[in-house]
């Protein structure tokens, strides 16, 4: 116990920002902070013991799901609690986007917080498991929670939390996808029904940083005003920054000279938006949905002048073809339908006929997905119709594109 | 379904139920579009298009009718 500990103060999730590996698990290239068992007894005190009243306090608070859909905490909950079939709660640690690193840096930085938080539901939900649900490459995030599993003593049979490595596929963090695969069938989306046996086993996921914000709020401790981002720029790196900071202040806190062309938010299945719509916006949640946008699990990735949208985009509509379920038609044929057309207006072998395709292509697929995978492409896809439209006007009209650089997401490369 | 017809079911008595296809357990067979042809399109890899509204009574039967036609048993009500 260092009386550096109390210095840190808890209006942050993170000790401190990272730079991580270009993609793939959140391994930093730079140092990184794990506070050890002691240092995070010390400073937030032992895990209270909780009750299904703590209900009262997550609806109160009005704590929202961080794994990018924003679903009220409370909603889950209360459905859990009326329901009477055997329960598991999986804290979500799967972040399947490429890009996505802040849970990542959240479990190595402080998992002792996110243990808590997954005792404290597993506990205020009298639940009969607590699973740890990996993204299947992310081995240093199993090291994490093992270690602090010996720091607080655990062994053997003693532990009561499983760790899960989940399948190493951009799908492998989707709820429904992890609500089969920990009730035994294979880990891939499936349809919501109607649930009429209040008997049937049922599985609640919730994201970490959920979770730490869980384990903060039934020790009655505030909400940070913060969210955690994971930016693509010259390096990836995650950075937590105050609600009220606009996205051009990120960009020039971590560096950015330059204005970028464009931004996506929210991730390889995210939504393009101009720089001079969103320079000015602040990174709130609330703030951003009511101007019909959306950071999803805090992914920002801006543009540069010289590079390509409509190249960029072919890459990742291209990735989101290939990463699919192989399960419903949208997935199976809508999906690469999409893909194609905007190779071709990326190839410049397009024309107008190709766009009008690519917008029937959209509206038939959107929403018909046995889960919300094909959404990400048609919105993706829809987004960028929007923004690069004058330079796509040049692709499909013959005239050269005028970008030189090649720009490649991680992971997207041809 | 064209507006017209979708207004004259909408003057109808709804009846509180829907029309869903499992998705996964569609193999895009088309049978339904066959057995109701004014409530299910198919798209252009034969993928059942079903109206997402509360169906109204005169479409009650139609819809029945494209459940019973799935050789996957895809559809149901609800």
């Amino acid at each position: 116990m260092t009386l550096t500990a109390t210095c840190i103060a808890t209006d942050t999730l993170l000790t401190g920002p990272v730079t991580l590996s270009p993609s793939g698990p959140a391994d930093s290239v730079t140092a990184s902070v794990r506070e050890s068992y002691d240092d995070h007894v010390f400073r937030f005190g032992p895990r209270p013991d909780v009750s299904a009243a703590l209900l009262a306090d997550v609806e109160h608070a009005g704590l929202l799901g961080h794994g990018g859909a924003f679903v009220p905490v409370a909603v889950k909950w209360r459905t859990a609690l009326l329901r009477k079939g055997p329960l598991t709660v999986v804290a979500n640690a799967a972040e399947s986007e490429p890009l996505a690193g802040k849970d990542g840096t959240l479990i190595r930085q402080r998992p002792h917080l996110v243990l808590d938080g997954l005792m404290i539901a597993a506990q205020a939900l009298g639940a009969d498991r607590a699973i740890i649900w990996l993204h299947g490459d992310d081995h240093t995030a199993r090291a994490v929670f093992e270690e602090a599993f010996e720091e607080r003593g655990w062994s053997g049979r003693d532990i009561p939390i499983e760790i899960i490595d989940g399948p190493v596929h951009y799908l492998a963090g989707e709820a429904q996808a992890i609500t089969r695969a920990t009730s035994g069938g294979p880990a891939l989306p499936f349809p919501r029904r109607a649930v009429t046996d209040p008997w049937a086993p049922q599985t609640i996921v919730q994201n970490v940083e959920t979770l730490t914000r869980l384990a903060l709020l039934a020790r009655g401790l505030p909400n940070t005003r913060t969210r955690l981002l994971t930016v693509l720029g010259a390096q990836r790196m995650v950075v937590e920054v105050e609600h009220s900071t606009t996205i051009e202040q990120v960009l020039i806190r971590l560096g950015w000279k330059v204005a970028p062309q464009a931004v996506l938010l929210g991730g390889y299945a995210g939504i393009w938006a101009t720089w001079d719509d969103v320079a000015g916006l602040e990174v709130n949640e609330k703030k951003l949905r009511s101007a019909k946008l959306t950071l999803g699990a805090g992914v920002m990735v801006p543009l540069a002048e010289d590079a390509c949208g409509v190249r960029v985009t072919a890459d990742l509509v291209a990735y989101l073809a290939s990463m699919s379920a192989r399960q419903c038609g949208p997935c199976l044929f809508g999906m690469p339908a999409l893909a194609e057309h905007w190779a071709a207006l990326a190839d410049e072998d397009g024309d107008r006929r190709t766009m009008d395709r690519l917008r029937a292509d959209i509206s038939a697929i959107e929403g018909r997905g046995a889960c919300r995978h094909p959404d990400g492409a048609t919105r993706l896809s829809t987004s960028a119709l929007q923004t690069f439209s004058a330079h796509l006007g040049a692709h499909v009209s013959g005239m050269r594109c005028r970008h030189r650089t090649h720009v490649t997401l991680p992971g997207t490369s041809r | 379904m064209s507006p017209l017809e979708r207004l004259r079911a909408s003057r109808e008595r709804l009846t509180g139920q829907r029309l869903r296809v499992d998705p996964v357990v569609c193999e895009g067979i088309g049978q339904c579009a066959m057995a109701a042809s004014r409530l299910v399109h198919l798209d252009r890899w034969g993928y059942p298009i079903v109206p997402t509204e509360e169906l109204g009574a005169a479409e009650l039967g139609p819809a029945q009718r494209a459940v019973n036609s799935c050789p996957r048993r895809a559809m149901w009500l609800e």
